[in-house]
């Protein structure tokens, strides 16, 4: 009892402190702050403060990242910056672990965030239910905003509910997946790159039966995966996926139960069978396959961009394989000349204004101040001057790629400037790739590689119904199991069609029908289904 | 006290066997920790030559340097230990009151009051309702959010309850006759003779604490109260190549060494406190035997 | 009834005046209980709901049984609730008598030192987080690296992937299980052998009884009540099988065995704000179950020893 009485005292001394404390602090700041680069974050404040030339009122805006970084030394100065120039002292909170249930708790007491930075399905469902304040009528007015959409006027309705804009989609590109080689095999067996179906086929024969390490021992595969890893080359070689949708002609079709899907099975199975595939693909862990690259045992694996420097920069390859190198390859064509690497949502998260949020004029100038070409570095790089400079519009240096870390001042870095990050300008983003070192030599190209990659893409990306949700888990958990099954051959191919028919029972048509009738609405189209 | 009868043969047979299982199970526990603490100041290479390690190839501290040099490390090892000591201390006195009362088998209603906390352990409102409440309360983003809601748990205080209900009666009335309240009877009587359960109890409170990081994700929006496991959580979320993507992060992604490293970190101030609590593993009732 | 009525009332007016000491001092413990397990306790109601995160527990709609039919209907749940009863099961039977097994065999070890290492080294696996633990099985049962495939093809057999087959993974759970927990939980039962008597030992020894006759016939019914509320305690939560473990060791070829309620309910987001109501549905429902068989444990319980039970 009387603990808790100590307690709703404590706590009343300290909501009281807080609040007397947040506003001295804010406005102490405001007189006291001295950002080197004066001048140019002027021109920052001009651009967005039109005619005025006072300081803005400070105001604390509570913010809500998903995100594995944290606050610290290096991210500070930024804090400072934007709280100068924009008057914006940031709340944030920065969650990774568990932060679904985090978030829905921050909902149900409340306290929803002023800004959210969330994923596109958590965003939808809180949406739906009224979290988030209306941004239709308000988006035109903040050009910086409009412009980032322009290009895709398909994303605003990846954020809207009933027609009605409730968030700002956060961008990027879709293509994410490259396929790499190791290159010294290549050269020693006399192969090229290869680019069709055939082509492939032999590479993986020869880098598992003609010892392309030269050891003597019969130790290697020619292709490697991880559990749950998408077998994404493989479905754009044949036109289908598993639980995408994809548009033939007029018509759309259900990947899953799809020739193309089929037929992408089948091949891999091929060389699963044939045993150019480690047998182990189908249930390591990614730890485990990073083992075995370093080991010298895979020949290529399909994976995301960064991990083609990744290899060298976190999983030792260049340690355990001083005389390997990787190369990156391009989607390999099928029979029928197709190719395609898996896409990615191009929505990565969503950022939205809780329905009660105070100043949501000056939070959308803070976002619009995020997409300009200043606000964008700013927020990624840190503060222009100290973290970086530019040249005419050139980013002259950045400390990330100084090999000791170090600001133009000459301080070390030690911590993270981009933590409080939530847009992307890919247009901007490859500048800091280019550079020198090895890791941002393949750091580039992975990028590059993947974003200019033909894509295979999933029509009714992001779509979400009662149907779906209800009944999609399930369903997905079939479509995994079989696939395991067909692969290792438990199933017969021969059974496809009790196959497809069991993903029918279990709903995948009325899931599908439901999609449709969502992606008529939202991009206003006529499409149909295929027959089934 | 030395035997005065000879160890017979099935007796010696018996010795045998129990201690050649003993060092299997022993080989069995210490290898894999072993394996992670040479992997932990190896080199990435090393580790991933596969096989089985039994020493680095070479000395290197880089892993634990990645770890501990995390800005945040000082204070949430700070904030660990208040937390654990703090913790412990008041969920030990919690549990040890009502261990002692529930532990009277004359008790009027004793039965309905062990009911009302072990339904406890099964039923639960769930997660919001949990939340609102502390909220209520106003403890939100404060360490005590870390302590008070998980004060008591049922299970240890019915552990401890079993082994007060152990000591004789016999002892106690003669306190009675002594004058002794019940409070004075627990100080002076049962907490002496109650040594084990006491330390083991208190070791999983401690534990308990220690590796806590749940309700510290909740219940905290700053990192200012932040304790070890969620700092050291986060860093092994950062290796999972899924997370990794939709972060986007090029920086500070922990290899199998860091993992490692991790690992050692967590054990190491668990290892050391409990040789501390072994000693009190020892005989606590000297009279009379004890019945179930 | 009058007469009846006032002497339940003297009764109880007589007990609180004469154990009031005892009543006090459980009152912390009780108010404890109330703030932080009763008044939650009262969110049970969302499990009858449509719970709106926005609305609120008190005006989302009321829905009665609906959540409930909604997951019991879904094939994927009861093959899911099969998963968890059968390793759980598995868990009771194997893993539950192991510490004990362990506490038992340990106590007779003579040098000191000795009980002290061992004891020590065999909690150190309770530490290592399955993230860790699993990656370790994984290395374990490479077919490729592993010691164990080693040794099968050192005897002339070929690997096995024991990961992928549906066959190994209960037991692959139950093993890592017994492994991670035989120190730890050997803790109580070792500090529970302490309190036995010297001289029932001595007697028995005079007797000429050996030592597996000793452990059997004093030590083991000595420690029977810890193993007793142990044992309740543990069927109890029979329907939670730990998600961190599940979560690493499960992949997509061994889905219709490995994967239980909780992963259900990750896999399907039960716990997304959305399907709150049936995540509590499901809580519910576990909740229920465990505490229909405590019941009937502690019925049992009281039945074969008297004074046994939890309550």
């Amino acid at each position: 009892m009387k603990k808790r009485m100590i307690a709703m005292l404590l706590a009343c001394i300290l909501a009281v402190s807080t609040t007397a404390c947040g506003r001295e602090e804010s406005s102490a700041d405001n007189k006291t702050s001295d950002s080197p680069s004066s001048s140019s974050s002027s021109e920052a404040v001009s651009d967005v403060n039109d005619e005025s030339e006072e300081p803005l009122d400070p105001i604390t805006v509570s913010m809500f990242l998903v995100s594995g970084r944290f606050e610290n030394e290096d991210s500070d100065p930024t804090k400072q910056y934007i709280l100068a120039e924009l008057g914006i002292d940031m709340d944030v909170t920065l969650s990774i672990d568990n932060w679904e249930q985090k978030y829905s708790l921050l909902v149900s007491s409340q306290n929803i965030p002023s800004i959210s930075y969330i994923t596109p399905s958590v965003f939808y469902e809180y949406a739906e239910q009224g979290a988030y304040a209306d941004l239709t009528d308000l988006i035109r007015n903040y050009p910086n905003i409009v412009k980032y959409i322009s290009e895709n006027e398909a994303m605003w309705s990846r954020v809207s509910v009933d027609g009605k804009i409730y968030g700002i989609p956060s961008l990027n590109t879709a293509g994410k997946w490259n396929i790499t080689y190791r290159q010294d095999w290549l050269e020693n067996l006399g192969l090229s790159i290869p680019e069709t179906m055939e082509e492939f086929t032999e590479v993986m024969r020869a880098f598992t039966e003609d010892d392309p390490d030269g050891n003597g021992v019969k130790d290697t595969y020619g292709f490697g995966n991880w559990d749950g890893n998408t077998l994404g080359m493989f479905y754009g070689m044949f036109g289908g996926a598993s639980e995408y949708y994809h548009l033939n002609g007029d018509t759309i079709e259900i990947g899953s139960i799809s020739e193309g899907y089929k037929n992408a099975l089948m091949y891999y199975k091929e060389l699963y069978d044939k045993g150019y595939v480690d047998p182990e693909s189908l249930t390591q862990k990614s730890e485990q396959f990073w083992q075995k690259l370093a080991q010298g045992k895979v020949g290529s694996w399909v994976g995301w961009w960064s991990q083609y420097h990744a290899a060298y920069q976190d999983y030792g390859f260049g340690e355990t394989q001083p005389d390997g190198s990787l190369v990156l390859g391009g989607a390999v064509k099928g029979p029928s000349g197709m190719s395609g690497m898996i896409a990615s949502d191009p929505v990565t998260n969503v950022v939205a204004i809780s329905y009660n949020a105070e100043n949501i004029d000056r939070i959308l100038e803070f976002i619009d101040w995020q997409l300009s070409d200043i606000g964008y570095r700013v927020m990624r790089y840190g503060v222009e001057g100290e973290y970086f400079t530019m040249n005419g519009g050139q980013l002259d240096y950045f400390y990330r790629y100084d090999s000791d870390m170090k600001t133009v001042s000459g301080k070390v870095v030690d911590g993270d400037t981009e933590v409080f990050m939530m847009f992307n300008r890919t247009d901007i983003y490859p500048e800091q790739l280019l550079g020198d070192t090895q890791v941002q030599v393949m750091a580039y190209e992975g990028y590059s590689t993947a974003r200019d990659n033909v894509l295979l893409t999933n029509e009714f990306q992001g779509l979400t119904s009662e149907v779906f949700q209800n009944k999609m888990p399930d369903i997905t958990k079939y479509v995994d199991e079989m696939r395991i099954r067909f692969i290792l051959g438990n199933e017969s191919f021969d059974n496809w069609d009790s196959y497809a028919a069991e993903y029918i029972r279990l709903g995948g048509l009325e899931v599908a029908e439901s999609l449709l009738v969502e992606y008529n609405e939202t991009y206003d189209k006529n499409a149909t289904l295929a027959e089934y | 006290m030395k035997s005065t009868v000879k160890k017979s043969l099935p007796d010696k047979l018996f010795m045998a066997i129990n201690s050649l299982l003993m060092l299997c199970i022993v080989a069995v526990m210490l290898y894999p920790f072993w394996y992670i603490c040479v992997g932990s100041v190896s080199s990435i290479g090393h580790i991933f030559k596969g096989g089985f390690l039994v020493w680095p190839d070479g000395f290197s501290t880089t892993a634990y340097e990645h770890v501990l040099s995390n800005s945040r490390i000082p204070r949430a090892f700070f904030n660990s230990i208040f937390i654990t000591v703090v913790g412990t201390l008041i969920s030990m006195i919690l549990t040890t009151i009502g261990a002692y009362v529930l532990s009277k088998p004359y008790l009027p209603g004793r039965t309905g009051m062990t009911m009302f906390v072990v339904i406890t352990m099964l039923f639960s409102g769930g997660l919001i309702p949990f939340y609102l409440t502390v909220n209520w309360l106003g403890l939100i983003d404060t360490i005590w959010s870390l302590i008070i809601p998980s004060a008591i748990s049922t299970y240890n205080m019915i552990v401890m309850r079993n082994f007060f209900m152990a000591v004789p009666r016999s002892l106690e009335e003669s306190a009675q006759i002594d004058g002794a309240r019940h409070f004075r009877t627990l100080l002076q009587i049962y907490l002496p003779l109650s040594k084990a359960v006491i330390a083991t109890v208190t070791l999983f409170y401690a534990v308990g604490y220690w590796n806590s990081f749940f309700n510290a994700i909740i219940f905290l929006n700053k990192p200012d109260y932040q304790p070890i496991q969620v700092i050291l959580r986060e860093i092994l979320l950062m290796s999972r190549t899924d997370i990794l993507q939709a972060q986007d992060m090029s920086k500070n992604v922990p290899t199998e060494t860091v993992k490692m490293a991790l690992v050692v970190v967590t054990v190491a101030p668990i290892a050391t406190i409990y040789p501390f609590l072994q000693k009190y593993f020892v005989k606590g009732v000297m009279i009379g035997s004890v019945k179930g | 009834m009058v007469k009846h009525k006032g002497s339940i009332f003297k009764r109880f007016k007589r007990a609180v005046m004469a154990h009031w000491e005892l009543y006090l001092l459980f009152i912390p413990i009780a108010v404890w209980y109330i703030i932080f397990c009763y008044v939650p306790m009262g969110g049970i109601v969302i499990a009858f709901k449509d719970f709106k995160i926005l609305k609120g527990i008190w005006d989302s709609p009321w829905v009665g049984f609906q959540n409930f039919e909604k997951f019991m209907s879904s094939t994927a749940f009861l093959a899911t609730l099969k998963n968890t009863i059968i390793i759980s099961g598995m868990n009771l039977l194997f893993v539950f008598p192991a510490p004990i097994i362990f506490a038992l065999l340990l106590n007779e070890i003579r040098n000191p030192f000795a009980k002290r290492f061992i004891q020590t080294v065999s909690y150190l696996p309770h530490f290592i987080s399955w993230a860790i633990a699993g990656g370790l099985v994984y290395m374990l049962l490479s077919p490729s690296t592993g010691p164990i495939n080693a040794v099968i093809r050192f005897f002339g057999g070929s690997s096995v992937n024991f990961m992928s087959e549906s066959r190994f993974f209960r037991w692959i759970v139950t093993l890592s299980s017994m492994w991670k927990g035989l120190g730890w939980g050997a803790i109580v039962y070792l500090a529970a052998i302490t309190g036995v008597d010297e001289e029932m030992y001595e007697a028995a020894r005079v007797d000429g009884a050996g030592r597996l006759r000793r452990i059997w016939s004093i030590t083991l019914p000595s420690i029977s009540n810890v193993i007793v509320i142990m044992l309740i305690l543990q069927v109890g939560s029979i329907l939670n099988v730990s998600f961190d473990q599940i979560f690493t060791l499960l992949n997509d070829a061994v889905l219709g065995v490995g994967e239980t309620i909780e992963y259900y309910i990750y896999r399907v987001g039960l716990s997304s704000a959305n399907n709150y109501s049936l995540g509590a549905a499901v809580g519910l429902f576990k909740s229920v179950i465990g505490f229909v068989l405590i019941m009937a444990t502690n019925a049992i319980s009281k039945r074969v020893s008297e004074g046994g039970g939890i309550w």
